[in-house]
């Protein structure tokens, strides 16, 4: 499988302002990568550096095969983007936009065109200033979708969108999924991405915590439990990969377990003897809790 | 029925001050420095000259009064000639129209601001969500110009009491002032409700502040009572130093109130964000020529380029009405004819002058359109709008280069429009085109220092999005140095920095082809210069 990013050890400063500190990112062509990371973590930055519009201070970023700086307007040829803050011109109209952008970009087929303005139900004859939030970031993607590009860069896509569209947005990149093509997905909607992703990307503070499947990055996580046994549970709470063990009596208590540990402690319980247990895999916004959440705090 | 409709004006007084405080202590200390300069460098002037021929300075003052008052292009520029003889109403002519027009022009870019330009971004939306009444946005930003208006006035008055002049007469200037910021200020509040965006906004208000400009020009080249319907005609019909008229005081004050009123009335009948002149539907896919650089450009700029033609037509016109009152007028005076001849100058010299300083100044008025044309991309970059495009196949390099393109076609293009308006007009009244092609090639000789100001302008913006707004000091130092210049005694050097200073002979005169040439070759390099930086440098976002 080749390479559709590469990005190695990418750092940019903004003056005195580090923005990105020896960034990682991979993605495999005719993948959905996912592409998270808390507000201000460098995720709009990197995709900038992606589109060439922003110049890289160190590391090495290779998109299609191109470096994005040197050869930006033959690398846009294959490339769809869409920012996250929709800007329009105040006098032209959506379809008119659609069509500069599909024309100055990847190429537009007409027909998709006429099919994704259905779909997302737009009125491309309104002019950009009178577009809410929503609709000007559905013209962008219209815009996207319905070109002939090999990548789709989207920075928050969905960020004003109403579910239904969202929906839509989603079955359409299931489709460019299933066409071959290649998605880097920035989201903050982790339902979004826990659907249409095969792998993410977590970044923080302009590096890269975590990059791997959804399943495998579960397992990196813990368990909770809550379980009540007929013997007292004794010293489990010094157990390995115990934690936030909070004790309820001596036979009940909650605590969460670090899922590599969790067959040595799910034995211990079971010798004690269970009367009732309760347990959650950890949910993906706990995943991401863990991951966003300062060191320390 | 409203109830608190100016709730919050205390909040939004201060945010104002807060967001405003560099811009407009520039502004006031800009115009200040005019109005000071000028008693200070006049009365040198005056005392050298007094030294020379050996009388008092007041003599020499008398001497030129019949001079500045006989000279149309002065008079066309800066008002009606009263009271020159007395050094208050020197003061005051050497200050002049166009000072008055800055300070309008202070007054309207204020109001849009903080009007539709706030309500465009959405930021006028959080703050009427709080506590915030219906007219307190009008009501803050009215209360910061006439703070600033007032601040101007004062000033004003005590430069000139520090001179020395009658006190009330020098209040009673500086009050001139006041009104004619705060009329504009009015005229503007009506604008901003009437349209939904601020750039039509503040367009029809400089639009407003041209024609009071135009029929003031004209109306006191010939001395009749086409200044009376300008605004800026009002405040200098005060005429503060000589018989003062009432009237126009009565006359700007119920103006202001008029316009205050009505604004307010307007303000509670439409929707926040919303203006009276609402959106048509367009076409839902794009022609084909929209779908190139230059097009796409060209549907971004075209408003702009064509008011901006239009505006120099009209500038062009309305000085070329008042250039055959200038052959009446020497035709007329036999003293002025023998002041003429013996100087071996005849009645077409002092036209070819006329028309020079017209031509100059033409050029610098339209240099603001061709900087605001190549500005363009700025203010893309800087809305976020040019980061998708640049994301396209389009190049950096094609992308700013049809802007600037557009900028460099606009050049010639003004400065035929005011040519052909002028002698259009000219030759209507006068009955007879006398050497149109003669003020056609002088028009266009002036298009190399357009461009030279422009691609600095390249230059600038190519190397970083802040530093392209230093292109307007360049139109700014050309714009004082043409008007103040003589007064201020420039050196050479200085006044070399101005590139419309370069072109002064034309028509009449030899103009020295090897300016234009350096002007042209400067255009260039700073323009391929620009460009390249541009391809170097990270592209802002909102």
């Amino acid at each position: 499988m080749t390479a559709a990013i590469e990005v190695e050890n990418l750092s940019k400063a903004f003056g005195a302002t580090l923005a990105l500190d020896g960034l990682n990112l991979h993605v495999d062509t005719g993948q959905v990568m996912g592409f998270l990371g808390p507000n201000g973590s460098g995720k709009s930055t990197t995709i900038r550096v992606l589109m060439g519009l922003l110049r890289h201070d160190s590391g090495r970023v290779e998109v299609l095969g191109r470096d994005p700086w040197t050869d930006a307007v033959g690398l846009h040829r294959s490339i769809a983007y869409v920012p996250g803050d929709v800007n329009l011109w105040p006098g032209l109209t959506g379809g008119e936009i659609i069509d500069l952008f599909g024309k100055l970009g990847p190429g537009l087929d007409p027909a998709r065109r006429a099919e994704m303005i259905e779909r997302f139900d737009l009125d491309p004859t309104k002019r950009g200033r009178t577009y809410s939030k929503g609709n000007r970031q559905k013209v962008a993607l219209i815009a996207a979708l319905a070109g002939r590009a090999d990548l789709f860069v989207f920075d928050e896509p969905t960020s004003g969108l109403d579910p239904l569209m969202e929906s839509v947005f989603q079955e359409t990149v299931g489709e460019l999924l299933n066409e071959g093509k290649t998605v880097l997905l920035s989201s903050h909607i982790l339902a979004e991405v826990e659907s249409l992703c095969d792998r993410v990307t977590i970044i923080r503070d302009g590096r890269t915590v975590e990059a791997g499947t959804l399943a495998e990055l579960r397992h990196l996580t813990r368990t909770s439990v809550n379980v009540t046994t007929s013997r007292p549970l004794g010293d489990l709470v010094s157990a390995t990969g115990v934690s936030d063990f909070d004790a309820r009596g001596d036979r009940q208590a909650a605590f969460s377990v670090a899922n590599e540990h969790l067959p040595e402690v799910m034995a211990r319980i079971a010798a004690l003897g269970i009367e009732a247990i309760e347990s959650q895999p950890p949910t993906l916004e706990e995943l991401f809790m863990r991951h966003y959440a300062v060191e320390g705090s | 029925m409203i109830t608190n409709g100016f709730a919050g004006t205390g909040a939004l007084l201060r945010l104002i001050l807060r967001l405003d405080r560099i811009k407009m202590v520039l502004w006031l200390v800009g115009i200040l420095t005019i109005v000071a300069i000028t008693p200070l460098s006049l009365r040198s002037i005056l005392d050298t000259e007094a030294e020379a021929q050996g009388v008092t300075a007041e003599v020499v003052l008398a001497q030129q009064a019949a001079l500045v008052g006989t000279n149309g292009a002065s008079i066309a520029l800066q008002g009606p000639p009263d009271a020159l003889d007395t050094y208050g109403g020197r003061y005051a002519f050497e200050i002049g129209a166009f000072t008055l027009a800055i300070v309008a022009l202070m007054n309207i870019l204020l109001v849009g601001r903080h009007t539709r330009g706030e309500e465009e971004s959405g930021r006028a939306e959080l703050v009427r969500a709080a506590s915030v009444g219906p007219w307190a946005p009008l009501a803050a930003v009215g209360l910061v110009a006439l703070a600033a208006n007032l601040i101007l006035g004062a000033v004003t008055s005590g430069i000139f009491i520090a001179d020395g002049l009658d006190a009330g007469r020098s209040l009673l200037y500086g009050s001139s002032i006041t009104l004619c910021g705060l009329i504009f200020a009015a005229i503007s509040l009506i604008w901003v409700q009437v349209f939904e965006y601020g750039r039509p906004a503040t367009g029809m208000s400089l639009a407003g502040l041209g024609v009071a400009f135009a029929l003031r020009a004209v109306g006191d080249v010939r001395d009749n009572w086409l200044s009376w319907l300008s605004p800026l005609g009002w405040v200098q019909a005060i005429n503060s130093f000589g018989e003062v008229r009432i009237w126009p005081f009565v006359v700007s004050i119920l103006a202001i109130v008029a316009c205050v009123v009505t604004a307010v009335m307007l303000v509670v009948r439409r929707d926040v964000g919303a203006g009276l002149v609402q959106q048509r539907p367009g076409p839902p896919v794009a022609a084909s020529s929209l779908l190139t650089p230059m097009g796409f450009a060209w549907r971004l700029q075209k408003s702009i380029f064509v008011w901006w033609a239009i505006g120099a037509a009209f500038l062009g016109a309305v000085y070329g009405s008042v250039i055959s009152a200038i052959d009446d007028f020497v035709e007329q005076t036999e003293s002025m004819r023998d002041v003429l001849e013996s100087l071996g100058m005849t009645g077409d010299a002092l036209r070819d002058g006329f028309i020079t300083v017209i031509l100059s100044l033409v050029a610098l008025i339209t240099t603001g359109g061709v900087i605001q044309l190549l500005l363009r991309p700025r203010g893309e970059e800087g809305a976020g709008r040019a980061e998708p495009v640049l994301g396209t196949a389009l190049s950096r390099r094609a992308w700013l280069g049809s802007h600037v393109l557009l900028a460099a076609v606009a050049a010639p293009v003004f400065m035929l429009a005011a040519a052909i308006g002028m002698v259009t007009v000219d030759g209507l009244i006068a009955g007879e085109f006398i050497d149109p092609g003669g003020a056609i090639v002088a028009a266009l000789a002036r298009v190399p220092a357009l461009w030279a100001t422009a691609g600095v302008g390249v230059l600038l913006y190519g190397l970083a999005r802040r530093l392209s707004l230093g292109v307007w000091a360049v139109f700014m130092v050309g714009l004082v140095i043409f008007l103040f210049g003589d007064l201020l005694r420039l050196p050479d050097w200085v006044t070399n920095l101005s590139p419309v200073a370069h072109v002064t002979h034309l028509p009449g005169g030899d103009q020295g082809w090897l300016s234009l040439v350096v002007l042209s070759a400067v255009a260039v390099v700073a323009t391929v210069a620009g460009l390249v930086a541009f391809d170097r440098r990270d592209i802002e976002t909102a």
